[in-house]
C-alpha cells in the first residue's frame, strides 16, 4: 500500500483494525449480512431475510457480501493481499445502496461501512484505472461534464417554459439543479417540475450549463475529478449567489447535502413539495390508480448524512402522496430505511448490466404483488432506469416521478 | 498459507476433473475455487485465527445435491467439511478438500396443526423463527448468534440460547433428523422417518429404536444432516418482559445460587454476564443507573400467556433475587435486553427494538462491544451449576496470567443458564492483526482448556484439535466404538477429518 491508499483510508482505520489505535475493530464474520434470515427476527419493522446486498443477492456468495468487501479493504489496509481481477470484480460489484450500513451496526459515529468500501474502489482505480464499463463515463464527463457525453447545454429540457437562469434575479437566489439524467433523457420529469413549483408561487432559477456534482466520478473511484468537479460546483453557486438548491436526484441531492448543506439550504424536491402541499392539495383531483412509492437509498439512507438514523428523507414522499384525493396507497414490502436497492446507483448499471437489471425487475415484481399500477419515484437516475428495464420485461407496470404525478392531477 | 500465496500460486488439491464433475451435477453457478471465495469460507466467527483453506467450495440446492457430492469426494477420497452460515471451529476444512455452503439448502416447511417445523439444514435460525411468528409459533430456543445461523448447526453443535433455562439445547427440541452419507445414501431419523405416512411428522419415537442423538455433537463426522424437525409452541412477543439484576463480585457464591434457583423455577431464560461485558454500555451512556459495585449481572426474559403468568414469573425471580442480596435495574433490562412489560415503546424510539435479540445491530451488545474492543475469540463449554464460582474464578486467573484481565481485552462472561447445565462462553476481544494479542489469546486458551477438559466440560462445536483429543478420550469404550462405528459409514475417513478423531 502506498502513502496515498494510506492517507486515503487512514480516516477509517479505526474499523480496519489498525494497529496505532485503540480501540480499533472490524468485520467479526458473524454474518448478518449474509444470513439468509432477518436481522431480528423479532422486530415488525423489517424483515431482511431475502435482501442483504446487491451483490450477494444476485451471485450468493459470500465475497460478493459487506464481509466480504471489509475483509478484502482490511486485508489490503494491512498488506496481506494485492488487488488483482478478483478483488477489483467484488468490491466494484457494490451498489453502494447503503443496506449494510442498516444491518451492521459496528461500524458508528461518522463512518459508514459502505464509505470504506467506495474508497477502496478509489485505491482500485488509481491502480488499475476504470473498472469495465466506466471508462466512457469518465471520459464523457471529462469532455462535455456530463455522463452522457451530450454537447447541447444541461437546459435544454427547459425550452419553452421561460425558466430564468439563476444569475438572473428572477431566479430569488434558488436554483433548481435538475441533474444528468432529467436533462438529456427524462426531460418531461424537470419541465414537470418547473410547472409544480411555478404554480404554487415558487421563484427559482436553473443553470444555463449545469455544474456536475461529481458522484459519478466519486462512486466509481476517480476522486480527483470527483473533488474537480466539486470545487467548480462550489465555485459557480458561489459566483452565482445561490442561496438555496432544490434537487431532483437523490445522489446528487447526497452528494451536494454532505459537501453544501451547512452553507447554503439543499433541499431534495419531495422536501419541497412537502412543505408546498397544503396549497396544491385542494386543487388535486382524485387518483383512480393504486399506487406505490419506491424509496431512493440516497433518501431514505444515505440522505447526505454519514448517520445512520438521521436525516432521511423517507416521511415528506409520503405526506405528499397522502394529500392526492382518495389516494389508494401501498407501501411496498421493502420500504424506508429497508427500501430496496433498484441497481441504478453505484455503478454497477454499467458494469454489471444483468444484475442491475434483475433488481429491477424484482422491484416491478413486487409492486404488481401489492397491486400497485403505478411506482411513483423521486429520483430521475432510478426512473431512468427503471423504464429503461421496463421496456425490456414483461412487466405491467407504470413509473412515474413525484411531481409528474401531481401535475398530471392539477 | 498466506493469503498473497493463496491469492497467487495456490494448487488446487481437487483435481480440474473433479472440478468438473462437481460442476456437472450442482451447475456451473454452484461450484467456486475463486481464491475470495475459498478465503472467505474459511472464516469463522470463534476462531479467526486458525484459519484452513478449502480448495472448491459447492453450494447445493436439494438433500439430493448432497448426497451426490458426498458420493463424488467418497470415491475420489477428498476431504468433506459442511459449513453453515458462521463457523465455530468444527467448520474448519483442517485437510482441505471440499466446503460445502449449506446455507442454499434453505427451505422451511411449517405443520402447524402439529406443532411441528421441517427445516432443510442451511435454514437461516432466525428465518424459521420469522416464519414461525406469522403461525403464533416458535421453538423455543433462541440462538443469539445472527441471521446467518443455520438450523443443523444449531443441532449439532448443539445451541442453546435464550429460552434455554426452560428448554434445554436445541438438539433436546429436535424430533428427526435426515443426513447423507459418504456412500451416497439418504436416511431419515425418528420423526421423519414416519414422513411418507399418512400421520406424517409428529413424534420422535416412531416405533424401533431412535437414531436422532447419534448425529447431534458428530461435527459431521458420519454424515451431513440435509434435514431437520423440531416441534413447536405456541408464542407470541406480547408474552415475553425481560428483568435485570446484579450482585457485586463478593456475591459470587449468591450469585450462582440464585441463578440455580430460577433454573429450578424453570424462568423461561436466564442469563449471566459480567461486568466486562456492560463496561461498553456504560462507556457509550446507553446505560447511566449501573453502580460502580455492579459486577455480575443476570438477563431475565419471562414468557407468560396470561398477564398473570408473566407477573407471577416476575414475582418468583424478584423472590429469589431478593434472597440472594440481587439487585434490579429496570434501566438496564430496557435499553440492553428488551421492554420489562410488553408495550410498543421500543419501536416508537429512535432505536433498534428488542437489542439483544440483534446482535450486530446498531444498537446491540454485539456492535457496542466489537467497536469499543476488537476481534472475538470465544470458548463454549457445559458444566454443572455447582461448579460456577470455579469455572468463572478459572477464567479470571488464567486471563490476570496472561495480561488480558483488563479493559483493552474485555474478558467477559456470556452465560446461558441452560435446563441441565450452566453453559458458559468466555470472550476475549482482541486485535487479530497485533501479533502481540494472537500471542496472548493463544497462550489463553491453551491454559484455559485443559483445567475444564480434565473435569469433564461438554463443549459446543468441539473439535480435538481445538479442545484436546482427552475431551474426546474422556468416553472411554465409547469413543472406540464410535471409531468402528465411523468405519462402517464413512471407510475412507473423508468427512471432516481431523475434528473428533
Amino acid at each position: 500500500m502506498n502513502e496515498k491508499d494510506k492517507r486515503l483510508l487512514d480516516p477509517y482505520r479505526r474499523w480496519l483494525y489498525a494497529l496505532d489505535l485503540h480501540p480499533s475493530s472490524g468485520c467479526v464474520a458473524c454474518g448478518n449480512c449474509y444470513g439468509r434470515g432477518p436481522a431480528n427476527w423479532l422486530a415488525d419493522e423489517h424483515n431482511t431475510a431475502d435482501w442483504k446486498c446487491v451483490p450477494f443477492d444476485y451471485y450468493g456468495w459470500r465475497s460478493y457480501s459487506p464481509s466480504g468487501f471489509w475483509e478484502l479493504t482490511t486485508k489490503f489496509y494491512h498488506d496481506q493481499i494485492e488487488i488483482d481481477n478478483e478483488v477489483a470484480t467484488r468490491l466494484f460489484s457494490c451498489a453502494q445502496c447503503g443496506l449494510c450500513d442498516e444491518i451492521c451496526g459496528i461500524v458508528a459515529g461518522e463512518n459508514r461501512l459502505s464509505e470504506i468500501f467506495r474508497v477502496f474502489r478509489a485505491i482500485i482505480y488509481s491502480a488499475r484505472g476504470p473498472y469495465t464499463g466506466h471508462k466512457q463515463i469518465i471520459e464523457n464527463i471529462k469532455a462535455t461534464g456530463n455522463i452522457f457525453g451530450e454537447t447541447n447545454s444541461t437546459s435544454i429540457w427547459a425550452e419553452g417554459l421561460d425558466l430564468p437562469f439563476i444569475n438572473n434575479e428572477k431566479s430569488n437566489n434558488t436554483c433548481l439543479y435538475v441533474g444528468n439524467e432529467a436533462a438529456y433523457r427524462l426531460k418531461e420529469v424537470p419541465r414537470a417540475t418547473a410547472e409544480l413549483l411555478m404554480s404554487i408561487g415558487l421563484k427559482f432559477g436553473i443553470f444555463e450549463k449545469e455544474p456536475n456534482s461529481g458522484y459519478y466520478p466519486e462512486v466509481i473511484g476517480d476522486l480527483d475529478l470527483a473533488s474537480h468537479l466539486m470545487r467548480r460546483f462550489k465555485e459557480e453557486i458561489k459566483r452565482n449567489g445561490i442561496k438555496k438548491i432544490i434537487v431532483l436526484g437523490a445522489q446528487d441531492y447526497h452528494v451536494i447535502k454532505r459537501e453544501l448543506g451547512t452553507e447554503l439550504n439543499v433541499l431534495h424536491i419531495v422536501e419541497v413539495l412537502a412543505e408546498s402541499i397544503s396549497s396544491i392539495k385542494n386543487r388535486l383531483k382524485p387518483l383512480k390508480q393504486v399506487i406505490t412509492y419506491h424509496d431512493p437509498c440516497y433518501l431514505a439512507r444515505h440522505a447526505g448524512s454519514r448517520r445512520p438514523r438521521s436525516m432521511r428523507v423517507i416521511n415528506e414522499p409520503r405526506a405528499v402522496l397522502y394529500s392526492i384525493p382518495d389516494v389508494k396507497f401501498k407501501e411496498l414490502p421493502k420500504n424506508k430505511r429497508w427500501t430496496w436497492c433498484v441497481g441504478e446507483c453505484g455503478g454497477i448499471k454499467e458494469a454489471f448490466p444483468d444484475m442491475a437489471k434483475w433488481r429491477a425487475i424484482k422491484l416491478f415484481e413486487e409492486a404488481i404483488g401489492v397491486g400497485a399500477e403505478i411506482i411513483v419515484t423521486a429520483s430521475p437516475p432510478e426512473q431512468l432506469h427503471l423504464i429503461e428495464t421496463l421496456r425490456d420485461s414483461s412487466k405491467k407496470v407504470r413509473i412515474q416521478d413525484i411531481s409528474q404525478l401531481l401535475l398530471s392531477l392539477i | 498459507m498466506s493469503l498473497k500465496y493463496l491469492q497467487s500460486s495456490r494448487k488446487l488439491g481437487v483435481s480440474p476433473e473433479i472440478i468438473e464433475r462437481l460442476k456437472s451435477v450442482l451447475g456451473e453457478e454452484n461450484v467456486s475455487t475463486d481464491w475470495t471465495e475459498i478465503f472467505m469460507y474459511a472464516r469463522s466467527l470463534a476462531w479467526p485465527f486458525l484459519m484452513k483453506y478449502p480448495d472448491v467450495v459447492v453450494r447445493p440446492h436439494t438433500p439430493m445435491d448432497v448426497a451426490q457430492i458426498l458420493r463424488i469426494a467418497n470415491r475420489e477420497k477428498i476431504p468433506v467439511v459442511a459449513k453453515g452460515g458462521i463457523g465455530e471451529g468444527a467448520s474448519v476444512p483442517l485437510e482441505g478438500g471440499i466446503l460445502i455452503d449449506l446455507t442454499t439448502l434453505n427451505k422451511i416447511d411449517i405443520h402447524p396443526e402439529d406443532k411441528v417445523v421441517v427445516v432443510e439444514a442451511g435454514a437461516s435460525w432466525h428465518q424459521m423463527l420469522a416464519e414461525l411468528r406469522k403461525y403464533d409459533l416458535t421453538v423455543p430456543i433462541w440462538p443469539t448468534y445472527e441471521s446467518a445461523a443455520v438450523a443443523s448447526a444449531a443441532f449439532v453443535n448443539p445451541s442453546h440460547g435464550y429460552g434455554s433455562t426452560r428448554y434445554g439445547v436445541v438438539a433436546d427440541l429436535c424430533i428427526g433428523v435426515e443426513v447423507a452419507f459418504p456412500n451416497g445414501e439418504l436416511l431419515r431419523t425418528g420423526a421423519l422417518a414416519n414422513e411418507e405416512t399418512e400421520f406424517g411428522v409428529f413424534y420422535r419415537y416412531p416405533n424401533g429404536p431412535e437414531f436422532t442423538g447419534l448425529f447431534t455433537q458428530i461435527e459431521s463426522n458420519l454424515g451431513v444432516i440435509t434435514r431437520l424437525a423440531f416441534k413447536t409452541i405456541d408464542f407470541k412477543k406480547e408474552w415475553l418482559a425481560c428483568q435485570y439484576f446484579t450482585f457485586r463480585r463478593d456475591q459470587i457464591d449468591e450469585c450462582g445460587k440464585a441463578i440455580f434457583s430460577l433454573v429450578r423455577h424453570e424462568i423461561f431464560d436466564v442469563h449471566f454476564n459480567d461486568r466486562w461485558w456492560v463496561l461498553p454500555a456504560i462507556w457509550e451512556g446507553v446505560v447511566k443507573e449501573m453502580p460502580e459495585d455492579a459486577w455480575f449481572h443476570i438477563s431475565i426474559i419471562n414468557f407468560g400467556r396470561t398477564d398473570a403468568e408473566l407477573r407471577a414469573q416476575e414475582e418468583i425471580c424478584r423472590m429469589v433475587m431478593n434472597k440472594y442480596g440481587g439487585k434490579e435495574n429496570i434501566e438496564a433490562a430496557e435499553r440492553l435486553v428488551g421492554p420489562t412489560r410488553w408495550t410498543p415503546t421500543y419501536e416508537k424510539s429512535n432505536t433498534e427494538p428488542w437489542p439483544a435479540w440483534n446482535l450486530v445491530g446498531h444498537d446491540s451488545w454485539g456492535s457496542r462491544n466489537t467497536r469499543n474492543s476488537g476481534m472475538w475469540l470465544t470458548t463454549s463449554q457445559h458444566f454443572p451449576y455447582r461448579f460456577f464460582k470455579e469455572v468463572y474464578e478459572h477464567h479470571e486467573k488464567i486471563a490476570k496470567e496472561v495480561g488480558i484481565w483488563n479493559e483493552r481485552y474485555l474478558p467477559w462472561h456470556d452465560s446461558f443458564a441452560c435446563r441441565d447445565s450452566f453453559k458458559t462462553e468466555t470472550f476475549v476481544m482482541y486485535n487479530p492483526y497485533d501479533p502481540e494479542d494472537l500471542s496472548k489469546v493463544g497462550e489463553y486458551y491453551i491454559k484455559f482448556f485443559p483445567k475444564i477438559v480434565k473435569m469433564g466440560a461438554s463443549f459446543h462445536g468441539l473439535t480435538i484439535q481445538f479442545h484436546g483429543r482427552e475431551a474426546m478420550e474422556k468416553l472411554g469404550p465409547l469413543y472406540e466404538w464410535m471409531k468402528k462405528l465411523r468405519d462402517q459409514i464413512d471407510p475412507n475417513h473423508i468427512m471432516n477429518p481431523g475434528t473428533l478423531f
